[in-house]
């Protein structure tokens, strides 16, 4: 066994970057990427690790070329991202940028359920801490809701498993999941990949997150999600549906955003959802266009999110009510804000035009003519929100105030320039992306046909905005989303548990005080315990819940 | 009808008299493949679209910075 995992000098650079002083840390990402890199380099299809432990065969990698692809995406990311935080400040991100990339390196290679789980809750634990790097209590608050709604997501995930393996085989390559254990692990990776109305928790935690969170953050969690849904799920009709509504849903909510982190945020449930819809038709282009369009977006969307993070550390602003006539002083910003939006909408030369596309003329070809019809309109919203309304409000349009207050960082321009030269070149010579894709590829995105009428689109989406620009102009407001329905009752929920279990503990402290007044070291001792227990009560609540949940499952089977 | 409007209108008008030209047309199946049928597509759902997120924001989504506070 000479196989060598790539996630290997991420975690060890983790590690390392958690024991460095300060001024080292940022290095760590970088460099470890790189040697990831050449380790990705030297897999091929078939390459396991595996062993045995626990009664258990885990299989830590098995390589294929749908996970190659994917990786590959991560591990390049990994660099541009480790090179953008190259000027920050709070050295911490490192470890927890590089504890992402392993775990979603380690998801999408992952041969056997089980070990998946391992890594996804590695990935999980990361976006927890890299949310909490945020600082401020809207971080906080945002990391617990996301984290909640995670375990929860991977716990369906475990158990899913668990009935699985009690039913035959855990490997990916040989389950079938279906019935109830089916169920389950699609709600947990559905959960992950963040389609509604499991998908709140993007858009309220990502932008809580600092400015370099949010770009580390966007690409791992959804992506990986994608991969095993492909793995597994492909040509679920539900997906189909599912996909279709949600590539619609992120970009009604998007049109109406006023922040543009949360915004682009948006965005990413109405991307993922063209790609959900692609596992859902199932067919070679279809998965292919999934893949292609998971690969291309990480770049496009890693690029949109620095930008807009630039943005925002420049101006120290980030509403579009806020922001205008920043083309001039933002030139570079502008210009590569203005290369990740084209590349979003598809626009020919760029990476989306060669891989939304498959995924739209999969659904054509395969004669679903109302799904077809849902992309190019959810298409035609990408192009309105990002390409138009982002781009116009933030750099041209009305003076709102906004000065840029510092420069932007060397650092970062290096990065979206990295990240804009993958764009470009994939768009430009798509067999460089086409020749890693796992289906057998026979699409040929530069025809007449195709290239006209994606710029027809486009050309009918501007006129429409440019006639209603002055009512698509956003206002102070916050919009409300499905979590909405659930946090406040949670809230009360966990409140009345946590006071019932605050008077228990005063009854039996007072009624320990009663009995025990002779023997003071028996009573400091349960008080002790006692007001620990209180304090946190509500976490140990929702922990308690989950783990009974679980034990329930388990006794099944 | 301002500068803007009128050159993405010849704009448009020139994509869809290349489509015609360029794109073949044969195996036609549904009414957005013809020339011009996207830029319908664009034009319209851009509208509508717009409108309906407006509504569904100023009745439904929409609350003030301050809701949380």
């Amino acid at each position: 066994m000479n196989e060598v995992h790539p996630i290997l000098p991420l975690l060890a650079a983790a590690a390392l970057a958690w024991l460095s002083p300060a001024s080292l840390r940022r290095m760590f990402p970088p460099i470890a990427s790189l040697f990831a890199l050449f380790l990705w380099s030297r897999l091929e299809d078939g390459a396991t690790i595996s062993v045995s432990l626990v009664d258990h065969h885990w299989e830590l990698m098995r390589a294929d070329s749908l996970g190659r692809v994917f990786a590959l995406a991560f591990i390049l990311y990994t660099f541009i991202a480790g090179v953008y935080a190259w000027s920050e400040k709070n050295g911490r991100s490192a470890t927890f940028m590089l504890l992402q990339a392993a775990g979603a390196v380690g998801v999408v290679l992952a041969g056997d359920l089980f070990s998946l789980y391992i890594y996804w809750e590695l990935l999980t634990v990361s976006s927890l801490f890299l949310i909490w790097q945020g600082g401020d209590p809207r971080a906080l608050a945002a990391g617990m809701r996301y984290v909640l709604l995670h375990l929860l997501g991977g716990l369906c995930l475990l158990a899913g498993g668990v009935m699985l393996l009690s039913q035959g085989s855990v490997r990916l390559d040989e389950s079938d999941p279906s019935g109830l254990a089916g169920a389950l692990i699609l709600v947990g990776l559905l959960t992950n990949a963040g389609v509604p109305p499991l998908h709140a928790w993007l858009p309220d935690a990502y932008p809580s997150a600092s400015i370099f969170g949010t770009v580390v953050l966007a690409a791992y969690t959804t992506k990986s999600a994608v991969c095993i849904l492909i793995r597994a799920f492909s040509g679920e009709e539900l997906l189909v549906w599912a996909g279709a509504i949600m590539a619609l849903y992120g970009v009604v909510f998007a049109v109406l955003e006023n922040d543009i982190r949360r915004l682009l945020c948006y965005h990413i449930v109405s991307q993922v959802g063209f790609m959900v819809c692609g596992v859902g038709l199932g067919t070679d282009w279809a998965l292919n266009g999934a893949a292609a369009h998971a690969f291309a977006h990480i770049f496009y969307k890693g690029l949109l999110l620095m930008s807009a993070g630039a943005v925002v550390h420049a101006v120290g602003r980030s509403k579009l009510t806020e922001l205008g006539q920043l083309a001039r002083p933002l030139r570079w910003t502008f210009v590569f804000l203005l290369i990740g939006a084209f590349s979003i909408a598809g626009l020919p030369l760029l990476n989306g035009f060669i891989s939304k596309s498959i995924i739209i003329a999969a659904a054509g070809e395969a004669h679903r003519t109302a799904i077809e019809l849902m992309l190019e309109i959810a298409s035609m919203g990408t192009f309105l929100s990002i390409g138009l309304k982002l781009s116009w409000f933030a750099f041209l349009g009305d003076d709102n105030g906004a000065t840029v207050q510092r420069p932007v960082p060397a650092s970062m321009t290096a990065a979206m320039g990295i990240a804009s030269l993958i764009c470009v070149a994939t768009g430009l010579a798509p067999n460089l992306l086409y020749r890693l894709l796992p289906a057998p590829m026979d699409y040929e995105p530069y025809t007449a046909q195709h290239v006209l009428g994606m710029l027809q689109l486009l050309a009918g989406t501007a006129l429409g905005f440019w006639i209603l620009r002055k009512k698509l102009g956003t206002h102070p407001t916050i919009t409300l989303d499905v979590d909405r329905l659930y946090r406040r009752p949670t809230q009360l929920v966990v409140d009345g548990l946590g006071a019932i279990l605050e008077t228990a503990g005063r009854w039996t402290e007072d009624g320990l005080a009663a009995v025990g007044k002779s023997n003071w070291h028996v009573l400091q001792s349960v008080q002790a315990t006692t007001s620990r227990f209180r304090l946190n009560s509500q976490v140990a609540i929702v922990l308690a819940t989950i783990t009974s949940i679980a034990v329930i499952v388990i006794c099944f089977n | 009808m301002n500068r803007t409007t009128t050159i993405l209108i010849v704009l448009i008008a020139g994509l869809v008299l290349a489509d015609f030209l360029l794109s073949p047309h044969d195996h036609v199946t549904v009414p957005w493949h013809y020339p011009g049928g996207l830029a319908a597509v664009g034009f319209v759902s851009c509208i509508v679209v717009a409108v309906l997120s407006k509504g569904l924001g100023k009745r439904l989504l929409q609350r003030p910075e301050n809701y949380d506070e």
